[in-house]
């Protein structure tokens, strides 16, 4: 390294030798407790509350929403069938003679 | 007011007590930052972070540490989010320039910086040396400002860092010769032609 150079960059290295602290703006602190007071007023939820808050909304979403996509046979299979065991075992049979096609089902 | 009495009353929520606070270390904080940041208003906005997160976490402080070193950790942990917010802000720009017409990353490079607290004819050689030590990588940046900058002793920034004072010194080694390589750069590409 050459003399100038090393000279030069000691120079720069030490040009912070005697710097002195200076100070903010001196509204600086008016302005910080204007801030928390500001901030006191704000209510803060909790990050964990949010999270299950909006875990719980996805999952309300998505059981809705499963709800919704279940096959339309299926669940009127299932409550025909309820039905007639209802009917079955409770004994609802008409009393009154009804038209019934004689060769689709029981002609009560 | 003694620390461990002023503790107790910022714990309390004493709004006297954190203003006695702000008066004894806002010019610590204040500088701190300013040679992180190299602009006034940059280092005011983190100086305004650093005592409303004192305010709001003092309860939580046990007092591992002393205040003052809490306090520099607070600075220091707030200064280089912000370098990081800036570099992320700055590549942004970079991107979004690509697109449009607008000028792009330069907008956020800090201009040339004079520190209030350095004498003039020092200057200039301080902007270079701030110039050079922003290039360096956190630890190393960290640990030179506080030491040559803020003028904490190795053991007071070891506290800091929360490491020991061996690795300070290796990281100001580290620093110094990293400085020197930048410095030598510059020399040659400013300087000597």
């Amino acid at each position: 390294m050459k003399p100038d150079q090393e000279t030069w960059i000691n120079t720069v290295l030490s040009s912070l030798d005697d710097l002195e602290r200076t100070s903010p703006n001196p509204f600086l602190l008016a302005k910080i407790r204007h801030k928390l007071a500001a901030d006191n007023g704000m209510v803060l939820v909790p990050k964990r509350t949010v999270w299950l808050a909006a875990a719980t909304f996805a999952l309300l979403t998505l059981l809705n929403w499963s709800l919704l996509n279940r096959p339309a046979t299926a669940s009127a299979t299932t409550t025909q069938a309820s039905i007639k065991a209802f009917v079955e075992d409770m004994q609802l049979y008409p009393t009154v003679p009804q038209l019934y096609d004689t060769w689709n089902g029981p002609n009560y | 007011m003694e620390p461990a009495p002023l503790l107790e009353a910022l714990q309390q929520g004493d709004n006297a007590a954190f203003g006695l606070l702000y008066e004894q270390t806002n010019r610590r904080v204040y500088n701190t930052a300013l040679g992180y940041v190299r602009n006034r208003e940059d280092a005011e906005d983190i100086t305004q972070e650093v005592y409303v997160e004192v305010f709001r976490s003092v309860r939580s402080f046990t007092g591992e540490s002393s205040l003052t070193t809490w306090l520099y950790r607070i600075t220091v942990n707030k200064s280089l989010d912000f370098l990081k917010r800036r570099q992320r802000k700055k590549r942004f720009a970079v991107l979004t320039s690509l697109f449009t017409a607008s000028p792009g990353g330069e907008q956020l490079q800090p201009a040339t910086f004079f520190h209030p607290g350095i004498a003039l004819e020092q200057q200039e050689n301080a902007d270079i040396l701030f110039r050079a030590i922003d290039k360096l990588p956190d630890k190393q940046k960290t640990a030179y400002l506080l030491t040559r900058v803020e003028g904490l002793s190795h053991i007071e920034t070891a506290g800091v860092l929360n490491t020991s004072v061996g690795a300070v010194e290796s990281l100001l080694s580290r620093a110094t010769d990293n400085l020197r390589k930048h410095l030598a750069g510059y020399y040659k590409k400013f300087i000597e032609p």
